[in-house]
């Protein structure tokens, strides 16, 4: 067996791991997609790590439009990074701006570190706070009911 | 809990992985071909392209996102085992799927901007039957099918391929409902569609392409059992087609030949069972991690770098890689007719429809084929096999299938935005 | 929506002919990939192995059986030092015809496959295999047959090994090439392996499962009156040579081999008890053994239950291979307990480092002890003063099984079944000559003895 086949027998183990994880990771990604538009598409599903938020009047006019409701499945990072799970595209909000999930029965929000910050309810807020319904979340100048 | 749970959550993992299935693979090609630095430019040329495409597609909003990352991972087990078998094959496909991409952006933006697609059936009809006719007339005839056109020496291209694309369009005009017109005031679109539908494959017959007549019928099928009301339509049909399928079988020398392979092709296996029989011999070599790339022996396989490329996959990266393969083209198809069931403009959804069809029937007919599951009949796999027009042509459907993908999701937020606007009326 | 619904149906089906791809895929690799790869017309086994020097075979004593010599200029000769004596167990390996037998099932061991591991120069060994058979027993059976066309068959009844196994007539695999016409010519198809692949009307030698039923019905106790003739419907059955036995009980039946008593029991038991009795020794199923063999079977398409009564003294449609028929005498002296026959035991690398090893394992349990015991016990009367007594060996005992199958197209095929010593069975074999035309006690059981004898003295 030669230096290179010997290197090619092994690293024909190793593509078909990548080629596998890779197959894995999609699947992962494509199934938390679509249980984030079954879950709220069928209301009949009550789950109460199911959340949401919706866009309220705000002091700043969002320069792109934004979406009816924002759903929250467990948790969510918010922020203008179109890695986050709720993408929120304006100069004033940060690359991940915040973060709420869902944890023994309660919803928590945690600024992480942005530079603009986040309030609720008008209080700006500085570790993390357990959020109830209709809690109002203000992001730069925009408002957020908290709906669960 | 936490930021770092979410991460394993992001889109960048799976492009990591296939960035460094592309680095190791071309790598260890660039050794097996004596370090020709050719190599690492195809790989190179095909990370940059997959990264600008991806970025592009996740940062325009175009749509669905996860499809574009699967396509590129087949692109890649593609590109890499064209560079193996022949480099000057691996670069050539570079070059195509290059025009490909930029084929993608236009099909993209044209499909988006114009709104009268559905209004077109008969220039996607008089369309195709040119395409056919000038086949017929400029024809030439490659491994048993008169589909070819060349230009010159250098360009060569199979109308059969776009005309699919045309008949798509045309059915789902008629099924979409916005050809409602009879045709001369007297013929119903669902005969015109049918009409249509047999003159094609009429063509199709003559050119002996069996592969696409399979595909392009059963896309006419599967359309009229989700479209048409009128189910005697789809029995008679399919009576039509077990009873053309006889009569091929019985008079028709080219459809007795191939089932007869397909029964028994070890019989006749230095004549007309020698592309199946070699075909299988590389599928049975690989086991179920494969020889390792460069290890095996694909040369042996008669038009490995387009029909038969799957038996080389098999053959070098093991049933493993084959059996990865046939999933990442199930996922295309799921996340296709996803954006199918989603589309909400009806035109839209039965042209994703038709495409996904043909994406689906076209894989599970040329592996089924090469794995002698079902008879051969020579057909591309799409963005795997060599050749300027598959690729081409399957980068401009999947142009289409993200259009109406973007469609669908912008029409969500346009609807939202709407909403707001008539909440600050009210205010 | 419906139109969505019925596009849901749609993915549903595509999804399907996805699955149905996978699943053919890997059905193909595990079931047939290796007999495809195996084909002579694949280039891929002799480019590969122009790169490897492929393995050798031994016998249990580690006699060599089979070598490949490389030539200064590269060349591969598969040499066979024991010649035609191993032709049905290892058969050949030609780059023309293929290979077949162990060359072809167990190819990938003696190649290599799969071993990783970087080797200074270009060529790297396969691996060897070390087989179960004892080579003077195979030697001493082969002269045992001396010429006639049949099939040995000895293996050990505790584990299912292997101990001898030839069949006649056979050919000289280092010369396949030049003979290969003549051999395909030849209209007593010397490739034919008949231990594994051959298959015949059992015989009386049948009688061991029938009885095995007999005890299972609580019946052994009964007599029956033998006019000689077993006559029912359309079927006529006499006993050999004719002969009448009068009041017979079922002890005697077995040792005299009366047809007339068999039958009637097959006839009472029906086709259901008969089929249900035959498949607990394993006909109607294929036997997993290194080599390919035929599946004994009962070829009816509907089985009456007077065909039942033919099948229980191994006629009618009833076919069984050499092997099985080993294996149905080794099942009782197993107390009843049919080990699944091999014949490797190590697959090793070149410097004799083991990397397989086969392991005794049961492939049916047939009958139950005490059952065994009882069939036994008519086994040694068959020997002591039966129609076996040619199988006596002096201060040891044998039980066995005399078999004279008639046969449709020519003279009756003579068998013989039995082991030795019966209180602690170390061997078993089974004799087959084909179509030799005298009773199975006078020409076949003396050869069974003869080997079991020269086994038990070495």
């Amino acid at each position: 067996m030669t230096v290179y086949s010997f290197i090619s027998t092994i690293l024909s183990y190793v593509f078909t791991v990548i080629i596998y994880v890779f197959i894995i990771f999609v699947i992962r990604l494509i199934y938390l997609d679509v249980k984030k538009m079954s879950r709220f598409e069928d209301n009949s599903i009550a789950d109460e790590a199911c959340a949401s938020l919706r866009p309220t009047k705000s002091r700043t006019e969002p320069t792109h439009p934004l979406k009816r409701r924002y759903n929250i499945y467990g948790e969510a990072v918010i922020g203008r990074s179109p890695d986050c799970d709720i993408v929120i595209n304006e100069g004033f909000v940060s690359q991940k701006h915040l973060i709420i999930w869902f944890e023994q029965g309660e919803w928590y929000l945690e600024d992480l570190g942005s530079r603009n910050g986040t309030s609720v309810n008008g209080k700006r807020i500085l570790n993390e706070v357990i959020l109830d319904p209709e809690d109002v979340i203000s992001i730069g100048g925009l408002n957020f009911v908290f709906e669960t | 809990m936490g930021i770092e749970r979410l991460k394993s959550v992001s889109y960048r993992k799976p492009a990591y992985l296939l960035i460094l299935l592309d680095a190791l693979g071309f790598l260890l090609l660039f050794m097996n071909k004596d370090y020709n630095l050719n190599v690492l430019y195809t790989g190179a040329a095909v990370l940059a392209l997959f990264l600008t495409m991806y970025t592009v597609l996740v940062l325009g909003r175009m749509g669905d996102k996860f499809i574009m990352l699967m396509v590129f991972m087949l692109i890649s087990i593609g590109v890499l085992l064209l560079c193996r078998i022949d480099l000057s094959y691996g670069f050539r496909q570079i070059v195509w799927i290059l025009v490909g991409g930029a084929v993608f952006f236009i099909a993209y933006f044209v499909y988006y901007k114009v709104k009268v697609w559905n209004k077109l059936w008969y220039l996607y009809f008089i369309g195709g039957t040119l395409l056919f006719l000038i086949t017929l007339v400029l024809g030439d005839t490659v491994n048993g099918s008169r589909n070819w056109i060349s230009i010159g020496s250098v360009i060569s291209f199979q109308p059969s391929e776009i005309t699919k694309i045309l008949f798509i369009m045309c059915l789902a005009c008629y099924a979409s409902g916005s050809w409602s017109k009879p045709v001369f005031g007297k013929v119903a679109p669902k005969w015109a569609a049918l009409i249509i539908t047999y003159i094609f494959v009429g063509f199709l017959v003559l050119q002996r392409d069996w592969g696409t007549i399979l595909v392009m019928f059963s896309i006419y099928l599967f359309m009229i059992y989700v479209y048409e009301p009128d189910r005697k339509l789809l029995v008679l049909n399919i009576i039509a087609l077990v009873v053309i399928g006889l009569l091929g079988w019985k008079f028709l020398y080219h459809i007795q030949v191939r089932i007869a392979n397909w029964l028994d092709p070890w019989s006749d296996i230095s004549n007309r069972g020698y592309q199946i029989s070699q075909s299988l011999f590389a599928i049975a070599s690989g086991g179920y991690f494969g020889s390792g790339l460069g290890n095996g022996s694909p040369y042996y396989i008669p038009l490995v770098h387009s029909d038969f490329i799957f038996a080389a996959i098999c053959e070098e990266m093991g049933v493993f890689g084959g059996v990865a393969v046939i999933l990442l083209f199930f996922l295309i198809a799921y996340r296709c007719f996803k954006i199918s069931i989603m589309a909400e403009d009806p035109f839209d959804k039965a042209v994703s429809f038709g495409v996904t069809v043909m994406f689906a029937l076209q894989t599970f007919i040329i592996i089924g084929g090469v794995t002698k599951m079902i008879p051969l009949t020579g057909i591309t796999l799409p963005f795997i096999s060599y050749g300027g027009t598959s690729i081409v042509i399957s980068f401009a459907s999947l142009g289409i299938i993200q259009a109406i993908s973007a469609k669908t999701e912008s029409a969500e937020s346009g609807a939202a935005a709407k909403e707001r606007k008539e909440e600050r009326d009210e205010r | 929506m419906n139109v969505n619904k019925r596009i849901i149906r749609v993915l549903v089906v595509i999804a399907l002919l996805f699955l149905a791809l996978a699943s053919y895929l890997l059905w193909f690799n595990m079931f047939r990939a290796q007999s495809v790869y195996t084909n002579s017309y694949n280039r891929r086994q002799w480019e590969s192995e122009q790169k490897i020097k492929r393995g050798s075979i031994y016998s249990s004593e580690g006699e060599l059986l089979a070598e490949t010599e490389i030539g200064s200029d590269g060349s591969r000769i598969r040499r066979y030092p024991r010649g035609r004596l191993y032709s049905h167990v290892i058969g050949y390996s030609s780059q023309v015809y293929g290979k077949t037998q162990l060359e072809m099932t167990r190819d990938s061991d003696l190649i290599g496959k799969g071993n990783i591991g970087l080797t200074i120069g270009d060529i790297r060994p396969g691996n060897d295999l070390h087989l179960t058979i004892l080579d003077y027993l195979q030697e001493y059976a082969y002269d045992q047959l001396d010429g006639r066309h049949g099939a040995i068959v000895a293996i050990e009844p505790t584990t299912g090994q292997i101990l001898a196994m030839v069949s006649l007539p056979d050919f000289d695999p280092s010369s396949i090439e030049e003979d290969w016409e003549e051999i395909m010519e030849d209209p007593d198809s010397p490739f034919l392996a008949r231990a594994t692949r051959g298959l015949y009307p059992p015989g009386s030698t049948y009688k061991i499962a029938t009885s095995a039923a007999v005890y299972e019905n609580g019946r052994t106790t009964e007599t029956f009156d033998d006019p000689g003739v077993f006559k029912k419907g359309d079927v006529e059955v006499s006993n050999y040579g004719g002969e009448a036995f009068g009041s017979i009980d079922i002890k005697t039946a077995f040792e005299e081999s009366s047809n007339y008593v068999f039958c009637s029991l097959g006839y009472e038991m029906g086709a259901d008890g008969v089929r249900a009795e035959a498949e607990k020794f394993g006909v109607n199923k294929d036997i997993e053994f290194d080599i390919p063999t035929s599946k004994s079977e009962i070829q009816y398409k509907r089985m009456t239950d007077l065909d039942a009564a033919l099948v229980s003294i191994g006629q009618g449609g009833l076919v069984m291979t050499p092997l099985h028929v080993a294996m149905m005498g080794a099942a009782i002296a197993n107390g009843g307990r049919m080990m699944k026959p091999y014949l490797v035991e190590t697959v090793t690398t070149e410097n004799g480092t083991v990397i397989g090893q086969t392991r005794p394992s049961v492939l049916y349990e047939s009958a139950g002890a005490a059952c065994a015991a009882y069939v036994q016990d008519m086994m040694i009367g068959v020997v002591e003063e039966g129609t076996g007594t040619t199988a006596q060996i002096d201060g040891i005992t044998v039980a066995g099984k005399t078999g004279t199958a008639e046969t449709e197209s020519g003279e009756d095929h003579s068998w013989f079944v039995g082991y030795a010593p019966a209180e602690s069975p170390r061997i078993c074999v089974a004799v087959l000559l084909e179509n030799n035309g005298t009773p199975g006690g006078r020409t076949a059981a003396p050869i069974a003895r003869n080997i079991m004898r020269r086994f038990l003295n070495e």
